[in-house]
């Protein structure tokens, strides 16, 4: 009798582990073998035929071209890492931020302490902690390549749903290099030029820390720099309540590459009295696999509401935007959203460290359309070379150093 | 997996006991439990969500006004209309009749409360602690060997994910007479 209890209760702990533990690479290891790098190249294709959903969506974005690209990455020539970046950059072609494919670090990058922002054709130190750099200074080159060119040459690489995403992005990595070698700029300040090579530190991420309350006189402030946590909205409930005798509220999601869309849902609840249209995430067989939306939820929020957003507030973020633009819930100020419609639900390891991840889920308005390509602001705040020399766009969150947050409290204050 | 656990408790449930020489030693029972309720999120103020989830967990009776369980659970939040959330976790804690065995229905009424840990994968503090407490009562349906429980507790925890369920849970308890 113990004897069967004993094997009745292993059978029920294997059968509990079953199916545990890592997924097994579809292609095989490193290094990548010519079957390997077709299977890589073969597996990514099939996804994109099966699952990409902006085919229609994108008027830039040829699937025959994208096929040739991958097909040409396939090429003997290439070092397994050559081969990798090469089908980055077709799978950047897609023009769709939540498709990419990622690749082992074989070095590490980094860049100076510091901040670009571009205004024109120009980019410019909006602020930086490198004794080397100051506020305002000008990049005319890096590494002996002219600033502009070599902006138009990271754009290819990188993986944005619109331009303005794409351009963000490039302009952040704009100073990017091996890290602990120095950048060699060429820079312009006070009108003269002169060499600097600041040091480039590690590149780090940071998705920065839960919502919290800041008030500007009469107005809230609250920063919400990710959807990706669930005990972020309780943060965010915390923070209102401590706001909730404010005249005004800004919602700055600048920065934002989304999450969860119930996060989102959650959250807006505290701004409506009723139940929103739902919104539909489709399959690629344009089935509906669920829907979703804000309903209201606890003590709605009296004041009005501005949302701040840039290239960067995408995803679930931009999703957030379109809900407060579509269903006046607010104003949003600052810049376009980064878009991003979509879920990249599917996903396969296809060598150690080699992950293709694509939109498989396509997030539909009430409408039918969807917000992948991002949405223009309510109230436009453009920068220019001297507020950012003037450290207007220094330290986010403070409006004596944020001009984007000073205009969304004067635009809240005349209301 | 949910068959062979079913085999189990039934296999269990169904064999003979042993009566006897041996009924003063500690029993171990099997608890597989089912839980759903409200959620109130202090954070909020408001009842904002339902959590549920299954248990599967067991408990040391030493007498009958001192057993120790513990259980593990998988479950969920699930906000209205928009999606859900996984969660995961475990509780500890002990368990005791409230009225002296008098052979009455009233026998079968017990308490709980003890301490839970919850893990919200998609949350900045993975993990977060709180405490249960709770009321129930015990049905037997085949002597002693199979008994229906079903309880009202509240799950109180505090901090980042704070919040108060009241939830009815339902279950067996199968005593194991090894």
């Amino acid at each position: 009798m113990r004897a069967g209890r004993v094997a009745a209760g292993a059978l029920l702990a294997t059968a509990m582990l079953a199916g545990c533990g890592d997924p097994e690479p579809t292609c095989g290891d490193f290094p990548l073998s010519p079957e390997k790098r077709t299977c890589i190249a073969e597996s990514i294709e099939w996804m994109v035929d099966r699952y990409y959903p902006f085919e229609d969506d994108k008027p830039d974005v040829s699937l025959d071209e994208f096929r040739r690209r991958v097909r040409a990455a396939n090429n003997p020539a290439f070092s397994d890492d050559a081969f990798l970046v090469q089908l980055q950059l077709a799978v950047a072609y897609l023009r769709d931020g939540h498709t990419r494919l990622t690749r082992p670090i074989t070095a590490p990058s980094g860049r100076p302490a510091a901040e670009l922002v571009r205004v024109n054709d120009a980019f410019y130190v909006a602020t930086t902690a490198d004794p080397l750099l100051q506020m305002g200074d000008r990049i005319l080159e890096v590494d002996g390549e002219e600033a502009f060119t070599r902006h138009q040459r990271l754009l290819d690489r990188v993986a944005a749903s619109n331009d303005e995403g794409r351009s963000r992005v490039a302009t952040l990595n704009l100073l990017i290099g091996p890290a602990g070698v120095p950048a060699q700029l060429r820079i312009e300040r006070g009108g003269a030029e002169l060499d600097v090579a600041p040091q480039r530190g590690f590149v780090t991420f940071f998705s920065g820390g839960p919502p919290a309350p800041r008030r500007f006189g009469e107005v809230g402030y609250i920063r919400v720099s990710s959807f990706a946590f669930l005990d972020d909205v309780d943060a965010f409930d915390r923070a209102l309540a401590e706001l909730e005798d404010t005249e005004g509220l800004v919602i700055d999601l600048r920065g934002n590459g989304g999450g969860g869309t119930h996060h989102v849902d959650m959250m807006l609840g505290r701004f409506v009295d009723t139940t929103l249209p739902k919104y539909r995430m489709l399959d690629e067989n344009g089935n509906t696999i669920r829907r979703f939306g804000p309903g209201s939820r606890g003590r709605r929020y009296a004041g009005p509401v501005a949302v701040l957003s840039d290239p960067l507030t995408y995803s679930a973020a931009n999703y957030f935007v379109q809900r407060v633009q579509r269903d006046r819930i607010g104003t949003v100020v600052g810049e376009r959203s980064g878009g991003g419609a979509a879920s990249p639900a599917r996903y396969r390891l296809l060598a150690p460290g080699v992950e293709f991840r694509i939109s498989a889920l396509l997030v539909q308005d009430e409408t039918g359309g969807n917000a992948e390509d991002g949405l223009d602001p309510d109230l436009p705040v453009v920068l220019t070379a001297e507020e950012v020399a003037a450290g207007l766009a220094s330290l986010p969150g403070d409006p004596a150093t944020d001009k984007v947050l000073a205009e969304a409290i004067r635009h809240l204050e005349s209301r | 997996m949910i068959r062979t656990a079913v085999v189990i408790v039934l296999f269990l449930a169904t064999s003979p006991a042993r009566a006897g020489e041996d009924d003063w030693f500690p029993t171990l029972h099997l608890q597989p439990r089912f839980e759903f309720g409200p959620y109130y999120a202090t954070g909020c103020g408001c009842f904002d969500r339902w959590t549920w989830s299954a248990g599967f967990g067991g408990a040391l009776e030493l007498q009958r006004f001192l057993q120790l369980e513990g259980e593990y659970r998988l479950g969920g939040l699930w906000f209205p209309g928009s999606g859900y959330a996984v969660t995961s976790g475990w509780t500890i804690g002990l368990r005791a009749a409230l009225v002296a065995e008098n052979g009455r229905w009233t026998d079968g009424i017990y308490a709980r409360a003890g301490l839970l840990r919850m893990e919200v994968p998609a949350s900045r503090e993975e993990w977060h602690s709180g405490g249960y407490g709770g009321v129930g009562y015990s049905l037997p349906v085949v002597g002693d060997r199979l008994f229906v429980e079903s309880e009202l507790v509240l799950n109180v925890v505090p901090g980042d994910l704070g919040h108060v369920a009241p939830v009815l849970r339902a279950g067996l308890r199968v005593p194991l007479r090894l």
